[in-house]
Formats: structure tokens, C-alpha cells, sequence
């Protein structure tokens, strides 16, 4: 299983302005690695580089130690699959498997042999003889699926590769993806625009933005400790509660003072805070990190009333205009809530996300 | 009789040789969000077609509030259809599609004149917050923008009922979470009749007042979410509803032992009353509480295999294949299971529902 290290990797397709700029990414062996991002972050970009289908600008890309900079696409040995999946149309899917191995210009009987055993492996043993166009979606990309594994390659490169599907094939094929990356002990490099895709099957995501790395992490800490505020919106099922408002120290603890209304927060927990402006801060709560009270508990608790339910599984996201504002709470199903109800509710500080007016988040003690 | 608001009298439907409806009887009350569930080609788009008049009905009526509306033509329902593709005019500008219903023929009288129209777009525009966005093309908005702009035309005729078709189905993740809240908040302040036609559970389990489960053409379950989510009276709704989705198998029963793959399960006499002929056939619904699982082997255990995993929020949800059969179980995401590693499952037994094989219908639980 192949380590893969970007090392200051900057594209620049016209000499002015970076798709990627200066990408440190370390991916270990084994692993399989989301690059996540909206359109035009440089997530494809990257991609392209390792597979030798752009040019690097500066830095270097090495595999195992070596640099790669200066070997072909060819001679790189990594399996690619697109968005699209870039299927012959005039060949059948037999045929389409067999390409990587001609082109390697291995014995027929031997092509014959594994393209039947991959075959078998994605269960696509039935539509060999078929060509692309009388495929159904799911099909097709599993062809495209079979033609990258029959390299042999320990590298996999995956450009969306869900991007056009149907959306229950999109969760099916998500997990077939995560047990072929594992059963072929391969390192992968998955590319998504989708969170909820790239947190179902990554070790690691690093989430991209305008071309720059933001953070690097396994979902957990992305959730709980995202560097800054974009990664913070970006990650996460539902969208983060921004609160903006300024911060007071007050003996042991601090004091957020919520922008354009009464209410205080006290914030216990160990927070360092150097240099930075207290007057414009924005605190993240996640829908999660919120407990619905019977009554007033604590100096946090807070008021609010209940402008929309949503069932989600068997919790429920209540859309609540509060003493903080409009927010969402994610809550188990205890008791039937009703639209016009007046609940209580108090935030969790555990992981405490405060962001300046840059979007830092402040509370990182790395 | 006290009738409802919306009356299907035993309506059928047929295309070529394709029979949709047969004698179909459906009754809707006024001013709820109605959710029409099931999957491609049910019949769910062509019962909001009917209801708008863009397809004849071959026997049967459909009334609303009483009147019969097989004589009233399309425009005369005073019905709104917004399409899954939103059928915007690309040469128009926003101003210009929302305008586009009012400038028709019949509604002369009412908006004679460029004030009267340019009000009620003002006044829509404004709801759905595209007012900045009047003189744009459309080609030139975003997809929730156009989203927006279709939602808009649909609802200036001040409709009674709204028919939407699959309307989230193109937005992404974070867009489709927005649109529904808004969807619901129109149809709470327009106090107007909402149906909504989708093939995503989550989807209607989120916004519906009440859910009708489509199958084949017929109603197999109509009620509210949390009734669908803890009652389904069918073992289609139960693997359908719900999150994650149940696994149904069909299981052997035997005086007071149930046998699910290896593993016996006894149950009280009190129970055994309820099941009135032991020697028919039926499912067991397994969902993730009712199963265990253990790496080291247990008594009364079933084998299986993790096939693969995936991360959903913040738990791990395991795909375990048990012979031919598929199980999901969610754990915590800290759990280090591997694909293809051997594991022992028993069952928790409580509320465990079972079906009977010959109609699908509930038949009793333990």
C-alpha cells in the first residue's frame, strides 16, 4: 500500500491566479482520503496532478518517496475513474475491461480469466456481452469500477464517481466502493463536492476552499474542532447555528453577549484567547449540541418557541426563534412537540467553536 | 356522509396495457401537507395528474369540496402544478414567468392591467425572497433561484391546492434542507392544500402533515409520520419508513419458537394467542435495535460477515451479510470492524414486528 505526500503543490493554469496554492497533504498508506470541496476549491485540480493529467507548477508529488513530477501518466501505475465514466460506447463491457490489460500486452487467455473474475466481484458477470448504452447507470459505473481495479493498481483515483447516479445507487455503490478500497488494500483518493458522501467513506477528508487545504481530519474532529468557519459550515448533516455577539472575561469565565439581544452565555470552559478582536466574534453550535429542558436548569438555559418540526429518522430538527435567534435543535423523540410551543433548551460548550472576524476558530490549543 | 376535501371515487387509469389505477378510492382532507411516498412508477405522478386535469380519467370521479371535476377544464380547477424540472421560459426574465400565468385569456378580467400584475408579482416575489432577483433572466439564477421562481408561478393564481412533483430532487444537500422548511412555511401561511410527490421517505417523514405509501398502484398506508414510523401496518412501510431502513426476512415459526437464520427465539404463550395460524409464513422486520452483535461467539448466535460499512452522522453503520441476506446495524463510529470479518449476532427481541407472507399485513409483535 502506496504513501502519497504533496509537497507545496501549486497549479496556476494561467500564470496569475493559483487553482491550487501551495497543497501540503500527506496521505498514508492505505488510507482513503476525501478531497472535499465546492466547485473550483482545486479539488480536481490536485487530483489530475497525481495522475499525471496536468502539469505541476511548483512542488513536488512523490509516491513511496519518489517524485513523480517527471514520470508519465502511463508509468505511474494508478487507476483512474471519472465522473462520467468514460466507458467505450462501441465496445462491450468484456472489452472495456480487457483495455487496461492489453495496453500492459498480457496473454489473451490470462485477460480472459481476470476480466471474469473481477467481473464476478462487482457481480456484472451477466452483462459482459452488453455494450455501455444498454447499461443502466449503477451497471455502468460498476464497469467503470471493474475497469479501474483490473489494473492491479494499489493507487485509485476517483474523480465523483457517483456524481451522475441515482441516489439509492449512490448509497449503494458508496459502501461497495469503501469494501473494494479495503479488500484490494489499496490508497485512495476520492474526490466529492458532497460532505454527506465523503463523511460515509473517508479515513480522513480535507476540505478545500478557492484552492487552499483548510483542514485536514478524520469527521469527528472536523465536527468538533474545525479550524475555521467555512469548515465548520461545510461539514455536518445539518447546517451549524452561527451566533454572533461579543465576549467579556469574568473572574474564571468568559461572558458571550449575544449581538442584538439580552441573553448571555457563560462560557466555563478553558478557553486562550490572545490578541483578537472581542467585539466581533461568532459562536458555532451545532443543531446536536443542544439539551431540551423541562425547565430552567442552568444560567444557560434558554427560551424559545417552535416555528417548524422536522422529523429526521426516528430525532427530530426543531426550527426554533429563541433568545439567540432563529436556531435548529436536533432532538430525540421524547415527547410530541408541537408548532407555537414554548420549550427550554440549554447549549452544550464541550466543543467550544468560536470564530474572530476572520473565521479562525480560537479555541484550537494546538 | 361527511365527505372530505379532495374525493378520488374509484378512479381507474390505464395506458396502452399499462393499468395504473384500478377502482381507486382516496379521500384528502383541506389546508394539510399531504406527502404521496413510493417508488418509480407507482402511480404517484399520475395521481397528481389526474387532479390537474393533464390526464383523463377512464372511470371514476374526482370531486373537490363536492364538485365533480371531470367536466372542469385544466384552467378552471384553480389548481398549481410546480415540475420536478421546473419548466421555467428561458428567454424570460423572472419578473416575466411569475407575470406569465396572469396574462392568460381567463384572467383578463381580474388583472387588467400591468399594475394590477406587476402587485401580485411584488407581492409573491417578496415571500420567496427573489424580489432583487426580478429583471434577471432565468438562465442566469441559481438552481434555488429557479427553484424559487417555478414556486412562485405556480402559487401568484393563488391556487387552493398545490401539486408538486418530486420538487427537491435537483437541489443539493443543504438546498434541499432549506426548501422544504420554506415549502412548509407557505403552505402554513397560505393555509392552502400541499401535495407533494416524492420518492424519498426522509423527505416526507420531514415536511408531511400526513404520508400516503404507494405501491403498484395502490394505498398500502396512509397516516401521519410518527404513526408510519411506529405502526406500519405493512411490511413495505416498515422497509421503506424509518432510518436506517429495516431488513425484512422471512422467518419460520414454530409453537412458541421463532427461528431467525440460526437463532431461536422463544416467546410467552400470552403472545402465542395473537398469532392465529402458526403454520403460515411470515417476515420479521429487523431494524438496528433489534440486533446485537459480538465478535466473540455467543449461544444462540447467528453468523455473519461485515460486508462494508459507512459513517452516518456520527455512528458507524455496518452492512453484515448473513447468507443471501443483507442486515444494517448502526454502532458507535469508534468501533474498528473489518470488511469480511466474522461476527456473532443474536437479537433483542423487544417490539420486534412481524408480517404475514401471503398479504404483507402486520400480524402481531413481540
Amino acid at each position: 500500500m502506496p504513501n502519497i505526500v504533496f509537497h507545496n503543490i501549486t497549479k496556476s493554469y494561467d500564470g496569475i491566479n493559483d487553482a491550487v496554492n501551495n497543497l501540503n497533504l500527506n496521505i498514508k498508506e492505505g488510507e482513503l482520503i476525501t478531497i472535499l470541496g465546492p466547485s473550483g476549491c482545486g479539488k480536481s485540480s490536485s487530483l489530475r496532478m497525481l495522475a499525471g493529467l496536468e502539469s505541476i507548477t511548483k512542488g513536488e508529488i512523490s509516491i513511496d518517496g519518489t517524485v513523480i513530477n517527471n514520470v508519465l501518466a502511463e508509468d505511474r501505475n494508478i487507476a483512474m475513474v471519472f465522473e462520467n465514466f468514460a466507458l467505450y460506447p462501441h465496445l462491450n463491457v468484456a472489452n472495456n475491461l480487457s483495455m487496461p490489460l492489453i495496453a500492459k500486452k498480457l496473454q489473451k487467455k490470462e485477460i480472459a480469466q481476470k476480466v471474469n473474475e473481477i467481473a464476478k466481484l462487482l457481480e456484472i458477470s451477466d452483462q459482459l456481452k452488453k455494450k455501455p448504452n444498454q447499461l443502466s447507470g449503477g451497471q455502468r459505473q460498476r464497469v467503470a469500477l471493474a475497469r479501474c481495479l483490473i489494473k492491479q493498481s494499489k493507487i485509485f483515483l476517483m474523480d465523483e464517481p457517483l456524481g451522475h447516479l441515482e441516489a439509492y445507487l449512490r448509497l449503494l455503490l458508496r459502501t461497495e466502493i469503501r469494501r473494494i478500497h479495503e479488500t484490494e488494500e489499496a490508497t485512495t483518493v476520492y474526490i466529492t463536492h458532497d460532505q454527506e458522501e465523503a463523511a460515509s467513506l473517508s479515513d480522513r477528508i480535507a476540505v478545500m476552499n478557492q484552492g487552499k487545504l483548510q483542514q485536514v481530519d478524520t469527521l469527528v474532529n472536523l465536527l468538533d474542532k474545525p479550524h475555521n468557519k467555512f469548515v465548520a459550515q461545510f461539514i455536518g448533516n445539518f447546517p451549524i447555528n452561527l451566533i454572533k455577539g461579543f465576549l467579556l472575561s469574568e473572574n474564571e469565565s468568559y461572558i458571550f453577549s449575544v449581538e442584538n439581544t439580552s441573553s448571555k452565555l457563560i462560557i466555563k470552559e478553558n478557553i486562550k484567547l490572545k490578541n483578537t478582536d472581542l467585539s466581533n466574534l461568532t459562536i458555532g453550535i451545532r443543531p446536536e449540541d443542544f439539551t431540551i429542558e423541562d425547565n430552567i436548569t442552568n444560567q444557560n438555559t434558554l427560551k424559545g418557541e417552535i416555528l417548524n418540526i422536522e422529523l429526521i429518522g426516528d430525532k427530530c430538527l426543531i426550527n426554533l426563534d429563541s433568545q439567540l435567534g432563529n436556531i435548529n435543535i436536533l432532538s430525540n423523540f421524547s415527547k410530541e412537540y408541537k408548532i407555537n410551543d414554548k420549550i427550554f433548551f440549554t447549549p452544550s460548550f464541550k466543543f467550544l467553536k468560536l470564530f474572530n472576524s476572520e473565521g479562525m476558530n480560537l479555541n484550537l490549543n494546538e | 356522509m361527511n365527505k372530505k376535501y379532495i374525493n378520488f371515487n374509484s378512479i381507474s387509469k390505464k395506458y396502452d396495457d399499462l393499468q395504473i389505477f384500478d377502482n381507486l378510492s382516496l379521500e384528502i382532507e383541506k389546508s394539510k401537507y399531504i406527502c404521496i411516498v413510493g417508488p418509480s412508477g407507482c402511480g404517484k405522478t399520475t395521481l397528481l395528474r389526474l387532479l390537474a386535469g393533464l390526464e383523463n380519467i377512464q372511470s371514476g370521479n374526482i370531486e373537490i369540496n363536492g364538485v365533480n371535476l371531470n367536466k372542469i377544464s385544466v384552467i378552471d380547477r384553480n389548481i398549481s402544478f410546480a415540475f420536478q424540472n421546473y419548466a421555467l421560459y428561458p428567454h424570460l426574465t423572472v419578473f416575466d414567468n411569475l407575470a406569465f400565468p396572469l396574462k392568460s385569456k381567463t384572467r383578463k378580467q381580474k388583472y387588467p392591467n400591468k399594475e394590477s400584475i406587476a402587485k401580485e408579482v411584488n407581492a409573491i416575489s417578496n415571500l420567496l425572497e427573489i424580489n432583487d432577483l426580478l429583471d434577471r433572466k432565468v438562465n442566469m439564477i441559481s438552481g434555488g433561484q429557479q427553484q424559487r421562481t417555478s414556486l412562485g408561478r405556480a402559487l401568484i393564481t393563488k391556487p387552493d391546492i398545490l401539486l408538486l412533483d418530486e420538487p427537491l430532487t435537483h437541489l443539493d444537500a443543504k438546498l434541499r434542507y432549506s426548501t422544504r422548511i420554506e415549502l412548509k412555511k407557505i403552505q402554513r401561511l397560505l393555509n392552502i392544500s400541499v401535495l407533494h410527490v416524492t420518492h424519498d421517505q426522509q423527505e416526507a417523514l420531514a415536511v408531511a402533515d400526513h404520508i400516503i405509501i404507494f405501491e403498484k398502484g395502490k394505498i398500502i398506508q396512509q397516516d401521519t409520520p410518527l404513526n408510519l414510523l411506529y405502526n406500519p401496518n405493512h411490511y413495505l412501510v416498515d422497509k421503506i419508513i424509518g432510518d436506517p431502513p429495516s431488513s425484512i426476512l422471512e422467518c419460520k415459526i414454530t409453537d412458541n419458537k421463532i427461528q431467525i437464520f440460526d437463532t431461536i427465539i422463544k416467546f410467552e404463550n400470552t403472545k402465542r394467542d395473537s398469532i392465529k395460524n402458526v403454520s403460515e409464513k411470515f417476515y420479521v422486520s429487523l431494524k438496528s435495535k433489534n440486533i446485537v452483535i459480538s465478535e466473540t461467539k455467543k449461544e444462540n448466535s447467528s453468523v455473519g460477515e461485515v460486508y462494508s460499512y459507512e459513517v452516518i452522522g456520527k455512528e458507524k453503520q455496518l452492512i453484515i451479510k448473513v447468507g443471501k441476506f443483507t442486515l444494517k446495524h448502526r454502532t458507535n463510529i469508534n468501533y474498528n470492524y473489518k470488511i469480511n470479518q466474522k461476527i456473532f449476532i443474536t437479537f433483542e427481541t423487544e417490539n420486534l414486528r412481524f408480517y404475514y407472507k401471503k398479504n404483507g399485513k402486520f400480524a402481531f409483535t413481540i
